[in-house]
């Protein structure tokens, strides 16, 4: 039995916050449209995977109906596409995460703890990921290429930014910030570079 | 290039009114934004406000642990009311010049 694998097996570089279940970026679980997959609709494929007790059902604004589990034991999911749907359907959660490290992301669908020395702090680490997808880069990838800016003091805040040109070439900056200690990753994101600019004229960023 | 503009801040008065989500409003204002070309352009006023929103939008989560929250992390319920709160500051500003 695989006492971690609710991370993927690896709860260093990994973590669940609620301590029970897998987190995704973007929140709710286990779900299939109203089309049927396999002869069973939404509704009669979430009962037959976890039970009348564990199963919910719901609509969007768009009327896609969504079946989902809070706790199935394994882990918590969204299934986003038929690949997914197909992965989860034939083996769960590890079916999820062998795929992964077999297409070269292992771990993909879950958050950094920690990268470089630095923890990384829950609501930081879904804004890193979003961030990740926007660029197409891993998580890692952006941290990694992101600390490797210029380090500001930022006045207002009592925090350090790292500020580097965006990857894809545009213009603008990505954004991790540290907390004063120099011990966490407390958010990260984009800035225009007219406004890293007016932070120095300002004095509101100074150049450690 | 001033319609982007408007559309910046019909989507703040849609979020505003309840028309949109804060997250929908996230999706449909923060990257757009960040990527548009001509928004240097814009009055620095504006520039300023939507460049505040982006930040404040950096730690905004759907859920907050404790340890997020010790870090300034809010929820988009809590971002809504902040959001409103700054716009109306922003058009009594907008409304004086």
């Amino acid at each position: 039995m695989n006492l971690y694998g609710y991370v993927g097996g690896d709860p260093v570089n990994y973590f669940d916050p609620t301590g029970k279940v897998r987190e995704w970026a973007e929140g709710v679980n286990f779900w299939w449209t109203d089309r049927t997959y396999n002869g069973q609709t939404a509704k009669e494929a979430c009962y037959a995977s976890f039970g009348a007790d564990g199963c919910r059902l719901q609509r969007d604004k768009n009327r896609n109906l969504y079946a989902w589990t809070e706790d199935i034991g394994r882990g918590r999911m969204r299934v986003t596409d038929p690949t997914e749907r197909e992965i989860v359907e034939k083996g769960g959660d590890a079916a999820v995460l062998a795929a992964e490290a077999a297409a070269g992301r292992p771990g993909a669908s879950l958050l950094l703890k920690s990268f470089g020395g630095y923890k990384i702090v829950a609501s930081a680490a879904r804004k890193i990921k979003r961030l990740a997808k926007k660029f197409k880069m891993s998580p890692r990838k952006i941290i990694e290429y992101t600390l490797k800016g210029r380090k500001y003091s930022d006045r207002k805040t009592g925090n350090f930014n790292f500020f580097r040109s965006r990857p894809d070439g545009k213009s603008g900056y990505l954004r991790i910030t540290v907390s004063p200690d120099g011990k966490r990753i407390i958010s990260a994101g984009v800035v225009r570079a007219r406004g890293v600019e007016s932070g120095i004229r300002r004095g509101r960023f100074t150049l450690q | 290039m001033m319609s982007n503009l408007k559309k910046y801040i019909d989507l703040i008065e849609r979020v505003s009114k309840g028309d949109i989500l804060p997250r929908e409003f996230e999706i449909d204002f923060y990257h757009p934004y960040m990527d548009d070309k001509n928004a240097d352009r814009y009055d620095e006023n504006y520039q300023d406000f939507f460049d505040l929103i982006c930040e404040k939008l950096d730690t905004t989560s759907t859920k907050i642990d404790i340890e997020s929250r010790e870090y300034g992390w809010i929820t988009y319920e809590e971002f809504l009311d902040w959001l409103i709160e700054q716009y109306t500051i922003f058009q009594k500003y907008r409304n004086k010049q």
